[in-house]
This record gives C-alpha cells, sequence and structure tokens, in this order.
C-alpha cells in the first residue's frame, strides 16, 4: 500500500463518521483519525445513533464495523453509497479475511482497516482513500483472482458468489497478478512495460467493475445464514 | 451372403416347382410311347433288334463295331392335331437325330458336360403338317454314342406342341439351369463356410460342410477341363462323388455332434477302394461293379449320416432336423437316379445334381438359424453386460461415494486437528500467558499488549494460511507481507522485499503455507525484539535444491547459544516441510535461511504434535 506523503489537504477538515460498538477500540481509531486535524470525527456506536448522524450532516467518509449491536451495516452503507456516492467507505476487521473482504466490497468499501493497525497508517489509509487513491490490496486482488479462477480451484471457493466477478481484460488480470504478489504500482508499470500513471486508471476500472457486479442483499443473507461470520 | 443365397435358391425351387406343375396339369394331352422297335445301326450281329420297353440305358459293343441303336415307333394324330403336335424327349444321352415318316426333323449333338454321366438334357422335336400326315405317323430315332460311351433314352411323349413345349422348358430347366445354378451356389458356399472354418476350427462341421459342397461343385462342375483322364466311360471327376458321400457324412456326423476320430479315417475306405479299381481298370467289366458299388456305398453313407441325424433331431435339435430333411429329400432323388443308373427301373432322367438345391436351402437355412441365433445370443450377452456394467458402476459410485466421505472425514478430522495444534502453538500459549500477567499486582500491561499482538498476528497467520494460494507461495509470501508490514514499520524496520519469481509448487497446502509463513514470521519477531535492526531484506528464489527464502537484518546478530523455544520451533517447521533451517549470524547481523524441495517430503511422524 503506497501512501502519498505529503499530500494532504489543507482546507476545511473533512467529516469522517466512525461506527464502532467497543469503546476502546472506537477511542482508539477515533483518536488515530482525528490527528493533523485533517478529519472531524462523529462517533456512533450503534446503526440507530450512525443513522440519526447520517441524516444530520452526510460525511466525506465513514469507518464502520461491519457487526454492530443493533444489526449489520451493510444495509446503511449500500444505502449511504447509493444516495451520495461520493462517500467513501472503509471497513473494520479484525483478521482481515476473505469473508471480511467479500462483505466490505459488497458494503461499497473501498477498503478496510484492521482494528490493531498503527495510529498512522490509519491515518494515511483515511487519507489515501480520500485521494481516491488505491483500493486494491493483495488481498483483494487474490480475492478477484480466485473467483476468477485464476488461483486454485474454482470447487473450493467458500461460499456461492456473493460477489460477482466482472469480466476482467487479460491487462487487468496482468495488474491484479502484480498486486496480488506484493509489487508496488511502478513495478508493476515497468514489468507490464507501461505507464506508472496508467495502473492506478485500470485499478479503478477493476474496482468499478467490482462494485458493479456486488450485491449487497447477497452478502446480507449470507451473513444471516452464518455463512460469513466475524 | 449366406441369406440372399438362400432366397435365391428357395425362388429357383419354387419356379421350378411351379413349371412342374404347369406341364403335369398338360400331361393328360400328351401320350407316352412306352417301347419302341430297336436295332442296332450297324447291323443285327452288332447288336439288339427287339422291342424295347423304355427307358432304355445301352452300351454299344465297340468290340463289335457297334456305335448306336435306330429305333422305330409310330404315333397317330388327328387332323387338328398334325396342325400343331409335337415330339418330347425328357432325357437323352448321345448324339440324336429323329426323321418324322421319312423327313429329318431334328438332329442333335448332345453335349455331354464334363462327361457326367449321370445327367441328361430333353429334346423337342416341333412336328408341322408337312411332315405329318393325319392318322398313323413312323417316326425314327437315331442315337449315336460317342466313343465307349453309353447312351440312354427316357419314355417319348407325343402330343399338342403348346403343352410339350411347357413341359419341355421345365425339364430343360431341372436338366440344365438348376444344375449350373448348384454348381454356382455349392462353389460360393464351400468358400464361405471354408473361411468360417479357418477362423472357427473347432466347428469342424464348417470344414466338412464346406469340403463337401466343394466335391459335390466339382463332380458336376464345368470349370475344370477333362484333361483327357475321363478317356474311358466314365469321369474321373465324376469318381468325386464318392469323396462327397464321404465329407457328407462326416458333416453329418458333425451336425449331429459326434466327435471326429482316428477310427472314422475308416469311412475314407471304400471310396479308396472304389477310387482304385476306378483307376486302375477304368474300362471292361469294372465299369458296372464301381458305378453299382459307388451308388449303393454313396446310398448307404447318406442313410447312415441321417441315421445320425435322426438321432439328435428326434431329441430337438433343430438344426440336425434340417439338415435330415435336406439330405433325404436329396437321396430320394439320389435313389431314384441309382435305379436309372443301375437299370432297375425309373425313366433314365437324373434328378440329383438338381435336387441338392433343396439340400443347399435346407443348409442355407440353418445357416441363417445359426446367425439369427447368435445375433440373439450377442443382443442378450449385450443386456447382460449392460446390467452387469449398471451394477458394476453403481456399486462403484457406492464405494465412492463411501470412499469420498470417508476421505472427507479424514480430511476434516486432519484439519481439526492441525487447527487445535496451531491454537495450541500460538494463540493459547499467548492467550493463557496474558492471563498470568493480568493476575500479577499489579498487572503487567505493556507484556500483556505484547502477548495479545502476538496472538493476533498469529490467529492472522492462521487465518491467511486457510486462504489458497494454489501453491503459488509468492502470493502466500505477499498475503504476509501486507500484514508484516505495518509491524515492521511500528518497530522503525525498514523491509526490503526481494522475491523472484517461484516455482509452482502444488503440495503446499495450508499446513505448509502456516509452517513457512511461522518460521518467517518467527524470524521478523525476533529482528524485532532482538537485533535492533533498521533494515530487513526478504529473498525468495529459486535455488538447486528447491526455493530458498532467507532473512537478513543488520542488527546486532543473534547469540551463539542457540537455545531459544522459537529456534527450535522453526527448525522442527522445516524439517516437516522436508526442508533445512540455518540461523546463523553474519558480518551485518542474522540470517535465517530456509530451503524447501520443490516436491513434497516424505511422510514423517510429527514430532511436534501437542
Amino acid at each position: 500500500m503506497k501512501l502519498q506523503n505529503g499530500a494532504e489537504v489543507t482546507t476545511a477538515p473533512q467529516t469522517v463518521l466512525l461506527i464502532e460498538d467497543d469503546a476502546p477500540i472506537r477511542a482508539r481509531l477515533a483518536a488515530a483519525l482525528s490527528e493533523h486535524g485533517i478529519f472531524k470525527v462523529v462517533q456512533a456506536p450503534d446503526l440507530a445513533t450512525a443513522r440519526a448522524a447520517i441524516a444530520s450532516q452526510t460525511p466525506d467518509l465513514i469507518v464502520s464495523d461491519l457487526k454492530l449491536p443493533d444489526g449489520i451495516a451493510i444495509g446503511l452503507l449500500a444505502e449511504v453509497r447509493e444516495k451520495s456516492p461520493q462517500v467513501e467507505i472503509l471497513v473494520i476487521t479484525i483478521l482481515g479475511d476473505e469473508a471480511t473482504i467479500v462483505a466490505a466490497i459488497a458494503a461499497g468499501a473501498s477498503g478496510y482497516l484492521l482494528k490493531d493497525a498503527l495510529p498512522e497508517d490509519i491515518h494515511k489509509a483515511a487519507i489515501e482513500v480520500m485521494e481516491g487513491g488505491s483500493p486494491i490490496s493483495p488481498s483483494i486482488a487474490r480475492f478477484i483472482l480466485r473467483r476468477a479462477g485464476e488461483i486454485g480451484s474454482v470447487l473450493v471457493a467458500p461460499m456461492k458468489p456473493a460477489v460477482e466477478v466482472p469480466h476482467l481484460t487479460p491487462r487487468e488480470l496482468e495488474i491484479l497478478w502484480g498486486i496480488a504478489k506484493g509489487l508496488s504500482y511502478n513495478e508493476i508499470a515497468s514489468l507490464l512495460e507501461m505507464s506508472p500513471n496508467t495502473v492506478p486508471t485500470h485499478i479503478k476500472a477493476i474496482y468499478r467493475k467490482l462494485q458493479v457486479g456486488t450485491r449487497g442483499e447477497a452478502v446480507y443473507e449470507a451473513i444471516q445464514q452464518g455463512l460469513i461470520t466475524f | 451372403m449366406v441369406g440372399v443365397l438362400a432366397f435365391l435358391v428357395a425362388g429357383l425351387l419354387v419356379i421350378s416347382l411351379a413349371m412342374n406343375l404347369m406341364h403335369q396339369r398338360h400331361a393328360h394331352l400328351a401320350s407316352e410311347v412306352g417301347s419302341m422297335m430297336c436295332a442296332d445301326r450297324n447291323g443285327p450281329e452288332a447288336g439288339i433288334v427287339a422291342t424295347v420297353r423304355l427307358p432304355l440305358a445301352y452300351s454299344p459293343s465297340q468290340r463289335r463295331g457297334s456305335d448306336g441303336i435306330r429305333c422305330q415307333f409310330e404315333a397317330v394324330f388327328s387332323p387338328e392335331e398334325a396342325l400343331g403336335a409335337a415330339l418330347l424327349i425328357p432325357a437323352v444321352t448321345g448324339s440324336m437325330s429323329v426323321e418324322a415318316n421319312g423327313h429329318p426333323v431334328l438332329v442333335a449333338e448332345q453335349y455331354i458336360m464334363r462327361n457326367l454321366r449321370f445327367t441328361n438334357v430333353p429334346a423337342f422335336v416341333p412336328l408341322g403338317p408337312d411332315v405329318l400326315r393325319p392318322g398313323t405317323n413312323r417316326f425314327t430315332i437315331t442315337l449315336i454314342a460317342p466313343p465307349g460311351r453309353p447312351i440312354a433314352i427316357s419314355p417319348v411323349l407325343s402330343g399338342p406342341r403348346a403343352a410339350l413345349n411347357l413341359r419341355y422348358q421345365a425339364r430343360w430347366f431341372t436338366s440344365s439351369v438348376l444344375p449350373t445354378l448348384v454348381v454356382g451356389g455349392a462353389t460360393a458356399l464351400a468358400m464361405v463356410f471354408g473361411l468360417i472354418w479357418a477362423v472357427r476350427r473347432h466347428q469342424a462341421e464348417f470344414g466338412w460342410l464346406s469340403l463337401f459342397l466343394l466335391l459335390g461343385a466339382l463332380v458336376g462342375s464345368v470349370l475344370i477341363p477333362d484333361f483327357g483322364l475321363g478317356g474311358g466311360p466314365y469321369s474321373i471327376w465324376g469318381m468325386l462323388a464318392l469323396w462327397e458321400a464321404a465329407a457328407g457324412l462326416m458333416f453329418m456326423r458333425a451336425v449331429a455332434g459326434l466327435p471326429t476320430k482316428r477310427v472314422h479315417l475308416w469311412f475314407a475306405a471304400p471310396p479308396a477302394v472304389l477310387w482304385f479299381l476306378f483307376l486302375a481298370n477304368p474300362s471292361v467289366f469294372m465299369p458296372n461293379l464301381v458305378i453299382q458299388g459307388g451308388v449303393a456305398m454313396v446310398l448307404s453313407y447318406s442313410l447312415l449320416g441321417q441315421w445320425f441325424l435322426w438321432r439328435v433331431a428326434r431329441r430337438g435339435n433343430l438344426e440336425a432336423l434340417l439338415i435330415l430333411i435336406g439330405m433325404a429329400f436329396w437321396t430320394l432323388f439320389l435313389i431314384h437316379d441309382g435305379l436309372s443308373a443301375m437299370a432297375v427301373g425309373g425313366n433314365m432322367i437324373f434328378l440329383s445334381r438338381s435336387a441338392m438345391s433343396g439340400l443347399l436351402v435346407m443348409i442355407c437355412a440353418l445357416m441363417t438359424l445359426r446367425f439369427l441365433r447368435a445375433m440373439a445370443q450377442l443382443d442378450d450377452t449385450a443386456k447382460t453386460l449392460r446390467g452387469q456394467v449398471a451394477y458394476a458402476e453403481k456399486m462403484l459410485t457406492e464405494s465412492y461415494e463411501e470412499l469420498r466421505a470417508r476421505r472427507e472425514a479424514e480430511a476434516i478430522s486432519a484439519e481439526r486437528v492441525r487447527l487445535m495444534r496451531d491454537l495450541h502453538d500460538g494463540v493459547g500459549g499467548d492467550l493463557a500467558s496474558m492471563l498470568a500477567l493480568a493476575g500479577e499486582v499489579p498487572p503487567r500491561g505493556a507484556e500483556i499488549a505484547k502477548h495479545a499482538r502476538s496472538a493476533l498476528v498469529d490467529m492472522r497467520l492462521i487465518i491467511g494460511s486457510l486462504e489458497d494460494y494454489g501453491g503459488n507461495l509468492t502470493l502466500a509470501l505477499a498475503a504476509w507481507r501486507e500484514r508484516a508490514g505495518p509491524q515492521l514499520r511500528a518497530a522503525g524496520i525498514t523491509l526490503r522485499w526481494k522475491v523472484d519469481r517461484l516455482p509452482h509448487m502444488p503440495w503446499l497446502g495450508s499446513s505448509q503455507v502456516l509452517d513457512i509463513l511461522r518460521i518467517v514470521q518467527e524470524a521478523v519477531t525476533n529482528a524485532i525484539k532482538h537485533a535492533q535492526a533498521g533494515c530487513l531484506e526478504v529473498t525468495a528464489r529459486e535455488c538447486d535444491e528447491g526455493i530458498e527464502i532467507s532473512l537478513a537484518d543488520d542488527g546486532v546478530g543473534i547469540s551463539d547459544s542457540r537455545t531459544g523455544n522459537g529456534l527450535r520451533n522453526m527448525a522442527s517447521r522445516a524439517s516437516r516441510l522436508g526442508g533445512r533451517l540455518l540461523v546463523k549470524r553474519t558480518e551485518q547481523g542474522t540470517a535465517v535461511r530456509l530451503t524447501i524441495p520443490t516436491t513434497p517430503p516424505q511422510a514423517k511422524p510429527d514430532a511436534s504434535m501437542p
């Protein structure tokens, strides 16, 4: 994950809605996000509070746990995203496993945060996502490649495709492979003999395709049936 | 092919039968000349002068300069009849000329087919008003024998031309056309059955049948010239009929299911003796003995064979019954011909060669029957086989399902054991430590946090290892890097990543990936904990022994006393992978090098089971 240092926005602070039921973790995340004064953090311990907060002011970024005392956040996140597509979403996860990634994509998230991530990493991730930076981590790349039948056996895919794998061009698949192997954008660009600037363009195209194929309801169902656990 | 022949022959038989019936219907219109006044052509001293009853068989005496006879008879025609009458001589052997009231009306040179003695052809003499007169008419028939051969004539018919013409055509068909067809059919069938026998030696009946038909075809065949061997009155080829009868007997025995043994060579003795007598002295006095002996032998062989057939046909052997019917049919004609030949009775019209068509039909019917039976058997076999295959398939599927279920259960069980062990090794230990630390007064927060972090890291390793990397270690390492990056960054260590294109290793399952990641993670943890390093370089590449993953830091270097729990665990994991682990102090710091073969190690007892 490349961070674009020094590109900090100096205008009015952006609003972050932090939805997390565990108070210490919420406090830790809030502290990490409000550092440097770039973000104004609004905290919500449950969906009801979050809904009220969104009603009063649409945030620029939502950082949300998926499982909350009064339900699963996916519905709300998808709703917000539909109403205000400019809102960016980061999902909070403990393990960063595939189930979470499916859910995050279903929620329209651009990425995820580990609950124990370093404060600076949390902050950087938030900035990056606000700048429209890389939404695809190696885990997401692996996930897409696996679903596209590029890795391992499709038969062992753990659940029915709640996220439909879009049709990807050979070039896009090559880029995904590069990301999955942990290569940087520059390395991918030189390997594929292309301009480093075009790599993010491709990645955004991939992600758009992926989100178009996302079916929030299917993930919601899978979570309800216990196929996806948090 | 056999079926087609059968239909052909059957069709011809039906036609001939129909024609015979037709001429029988008109028979009453004709009158038979039963006797003639005959004299030897060369004068009374050369031979007979008598009123002879027809049929007549006569061997002109060469010694006395005789070569034929002249016979006279009278026939009465009404004026109407005289307008369109005819003579029909159903069977005649020799050259013949006919005069009506002194006018020559027919000169016929008979082509004696291949010197066959027991065959003859009809002659038809149309008579018009130019030669006939109402009332009594005098006819003279002159028969001339080829040198040294007999002449024969059957009773002569006189009557309306139309009726006799029909009868003539029927006779012509049975005496000329049918035998030729029989020869053709028998030759073809002999070849077919010979081929069948060549590939199915255990079915002796095909071999004998082939021989029987072949010999029969040779006897009646115009295919082989005489080579002058039959210089005498009897053809050497005609004598093959004896062997034909012997082959026929063996054929009937085989159909009856009787085995062929050495003792049956005796069946070859009579034809051999007769053959010898014929060759030794084919002239004067022998012929009658040989002919009579031959006819007797053929008849007795045929009857013996039929007796064999009858014994099994009685017990319901349909094949034997069919052959028996054909043989009996043929034998009747053989007896008829035999009697004529031995001048005991009959009309000198030889029919056995034509009658053989009936036998051929039976043989064809038999073979068709066999074919149909074989087809039915084949169908049955196919059905049975299909059933068996379906059953076997079902059993196989069931046992496969069973096996799969067991495999699945085993795999799940093995996975459960592995997860338990993994949790025990990592998270379990950390949690226990955390409990102990929390119980102290005051609780040691920093250490609890350390263990919590370690537990979380290990948990993620386990989760990460459960992903399907499809044998691509580069992906697994990249996934690990995603997690280790922040840890190293937090410790102020720069990560240098040099992972080359690694070979595909499908044997790397979750368990192996976890072992590798734990070794790597342990090395990182050590570097963070003890090394005070500024930089960690992770290299993975293909080497001679397989692949090599090395982690080198620029820290203080590992102490020489390598007794740490962590190191021991790393080594045991490495050996479980069939690889080697080398941890050493370098000039720069510490280097951990793990070598893993590209192929899976032999199963070893798991030393690190809890």
